[in-house]
């Protein structure tokens, strides 16, 4: 699945993350938030996870780092099963895993020093173990990510959302990780910070050889800054491939009227998007074969022309569509393309 | 990769020490006159009751037959009880004991509100479920019998062989025990609300990222950030607390072998009849101010402490 094996430094393999919900009375649900994922991320490379707000990217990057307990699925980083060890073991690991967080608000605690917040992590592992060492690696971080040493004496409510943001991220670096996962690191942020931000995250990963992965919506940011990108949809991935062939050749009809939903600034351009009908379906009782089948306009054109034995009737918005047999009837696999190996995706009638 | 191309931002290299939140509530207290006199009055009232046993260390014994039930006058101010002694004197005294128990099951009930509320708020399962069957179980009995059922459990004195400690929960060390037993509740029931909400902030998941363990984290993102709760309770519960103790003492269950308020206006509950109206407003009056300032103090900090709170 994985099209990069040389040297991954994190593996994820068949990931599921599933929530219980409760049904009726008797009976439990789930919502498949993450329903088998499988990427694998090469040392000092960034993955981008990309996909509209519930498709499970946010879910994959906290599973991983065993923020969420796995529903199934195995997860190595550097050659370690993740959910196998023991936490005693799994505690130094965390040294080298490190997220940032999307909201520059919550996720810094508003009675902790600026100071104590960033050297929470060197505490917890015992690094620079003496007061005036954690107190010189704090500013160098501080300094490092484009604040000032004093600023450690300060308070998080007294920062803008991305100095706030740089805070989150001089303590993700503070106990010199090998990768960070980044999540939505810039949404929350106006565009003139976001760029600064991406930036420091580019310059921090030549300095410091991190590997990111990075969770975005935004796939302008994402086409500046990630090497490899990932596409979900409800739960699974239906497209990877490196960030320049993606672009250039979207596979996946979903991809596809994802990159066609991007506003491009040219007055006069003919508008080609693709409107996707429908509203995206509960992760609690997701659609059958292909989650996109419901929505996707290619089974609709294929099936036009198809003969009728391998026709769909499907009911959707109330009216009635005729889609492909296959597409509803059979999980699609993520395989690679005939012409460029990198490129997997999960559609039936693109093969 | 490319660089986007940004304005070099200077971070000015201000001397400035942060303020905290709790500097800022502070600041917003100390501006808030109705606040700061009702303190006044609170500071007032426990600066009487540590005090007053210095001034008078044998007032039960100023027995003065002469001088039963006298009116107020430049000499008594307030009167004389049924034993001819001072009631402003006996109303000083009746401090002591209020104070005394509103300080001391306040001291016990809410940091075990807090620990509870915490634990059972952010452990979740099986740890939830028997704090709150507790909790509730004990806040389904109605209050003031929850309280007289408590002291009646715990009668007597209970006595530490082979040393020289001894606990008498006769007295006030049994209001305080009854008090601490039931106050802890509503707390807990605050707190417990709290911390399921701060248990997925981002920064409580970014300590566990670091390799926190769950009572680090606990005490040292949970708690500080529940503080507050637990500070306006401590206020709110002084007054619960303090009417309290003057309901179980007029009951005859409460303080006994020392002067209360509870004791006065008991006593006067006769004599009111034949026009002996001073112990009872002597006691009326001291116990209203310092409910009074209490929960006005108790409502300002809950301004000051929690401003979401006031936007609302």
């Amino acid at each position: 699945m994985s099209h990069n094996t040389e040297n991954p430094l994190v593996s994820v393999h068949d990931l599921k993350t599933w929530f219980q919900v409760r049904g009726g009375f008797f009976s439990h649900r789930y919502v498949r938030a993450v329903d088998g994922v499988s990427f694998s991320i090469r040392a000092g490379a960034t993955l981008a996870l990309v996909g509209e707000s519930g498709s499970g990217k946010t879910t994959v990057g906290r599973t991983i780092l065993k923020l969420i307990p796995a529903t199934d699925g195995r997860v190595s980083f550097d050659g370690n099963d993740i959910f196998s060890l023991p936490s005693s073991t799994l505690r130094p690991m965390r040294r080298r895993m490190q997220i940032i967080f999307q909201d520059p608000v919550g996720s810094l605690n508003p009675r902790m020093t600026v100071g104590n917040i960033v050297a929470e992590p060197l505490k917890v592992h015992r690094l620079y173990d003496t007061r005036r060492a954690r107190r010189q690696r704090v500013s160098e971080l501080l300094s490092r990510v484009g604040l000032s040493a004093v600023h450690a004496k300060r308070y998080p409510h007294e920062f803008s959302g991305g100095q706030r943001q740089r805070i989150g991220i001089a303590r993700a670096l503070a106990s010199n990780p090998d990768f960070i996962v980044c999540d939505e690191p810039v949404s929350a942020l106006d565009v003139s910070i976001q760029a600064q931000i991406l930036n420091l995250l580019n310059d921090l990963q030549d300095e410091f050889n991190l590997t990111y992965l990075f969770i975005a919506h935004n796939l302008a940011v994402v086409e500046h800054f990630a090497d490899e990108v990932a596409v979900m949809y409800l739960g699974r991935i239906v497209e990877t491939a490196s960030r320049d062939d993606l672009y250039a050749h979207p596979q996946h009809p979903y991809t596809v009227s994802l990159f066609s939903a991007v506003p491009r600034p040219e007055p006069g351009r003919k508008t080609d998007r693709i409107r996707l009908e429908g509203e995206v379906p509960s992760p609690i009782n997701p659609p059958t074969g292909c989650h996109f089948h419901p929505r996707c306009s290619l089974t609709r054109q294929k099936a036009d022309d198809a003969p009728a034995e391998k026709i769909c009737r499907i009911i959707v918005q109330n009216k009635p569509v005729n889609v492909m047999r296959e597409c509803v009837e059979q999980t699609p696999e993520l395989l690679p393309t005939t012409d460029r190996p990198t490129h997997c995706h999960a559609c039936h009638l693109k093969r | 990769m490319s660089r986007i191309q940004t304005t070099i931002q200077t971070v000015e290299p201000d001397q400035r020490i942060g303020r905290s939140l709790w500097a800022d509530a502070a600041r917003r207290i100390w501006r808030d006159k109705p606040a700061m006199i009702c303190l006044g009055i609170i500071l007032f009232y426990t600066i009487v009751a540590l005090s007053v046993g210095f001034f008078l260390p044998n007032w039960s014994d100023n027995v003065d037959y002469e001088n039963i039930h006298q009116k107020p006058s430049a000499e008594h101010w307030m009167g004389t009880d049924e034993f001819g002694r001072d009631v402003v004197e006996k109303t000083f005294l009746g401090a002591q004991v209020s104070m005394t128990v509103g300080f001391m099951s306040n001291i016990i009930a809410i940091p075990l509100g807090m620990i509870l509320g915490a634990i059972a708020g952010y452990y979740g399962g099986k740890t939830d479920d028997f704090i709150v069957w507790l909790f509730t179980t004990l806040a389904a009995i109605p209050g003031l019998i929850r309280i007289i059922a408590i002291k009646f459990a715990f009668q007597g004195t209970i006595l530490f062989e082979d040393t020289a400690f001894e606990l008498d929960f006769g007295g006030m060390s049994g209001v305080i025990l009854a008090l601490s037993i039931t106050g802890w509740i509503g707390t807990c029931r605050l707190v417990r609300a709290e911390t399921m909400k701060l248990r997925e902030l981002d920064y409580v998941l970014a300590a566990k990222a670091s390799g926190r363990r769950g009572l680090p984290i606990l005490f040292r993102h949970i708690i500080p950030n529940v503080m507050h709760l637990g500070i306006i309770n401590f206020s709110l519960g002084f007054v619960g607390a303090v009417a309290a103790e003057v309901t179980l003492t007029y009951l005859g269950l409460g303080v006994t072998g020392r002067p209360s308020w509870g004791q006065m206006i008991s006593q006067a509950n006769m004599g009111l009849v034949v026009g002996r109206w001073w112990q009872i407003t002597a006691a009326g009056a001291a116990m209203f101010f310092l409910v009074l300032a209490l929960n006005i103090f108790g409502d300002r900090l809950r301004d000051a402490l929690d401003p979401k709170l006031k936007k609302a």
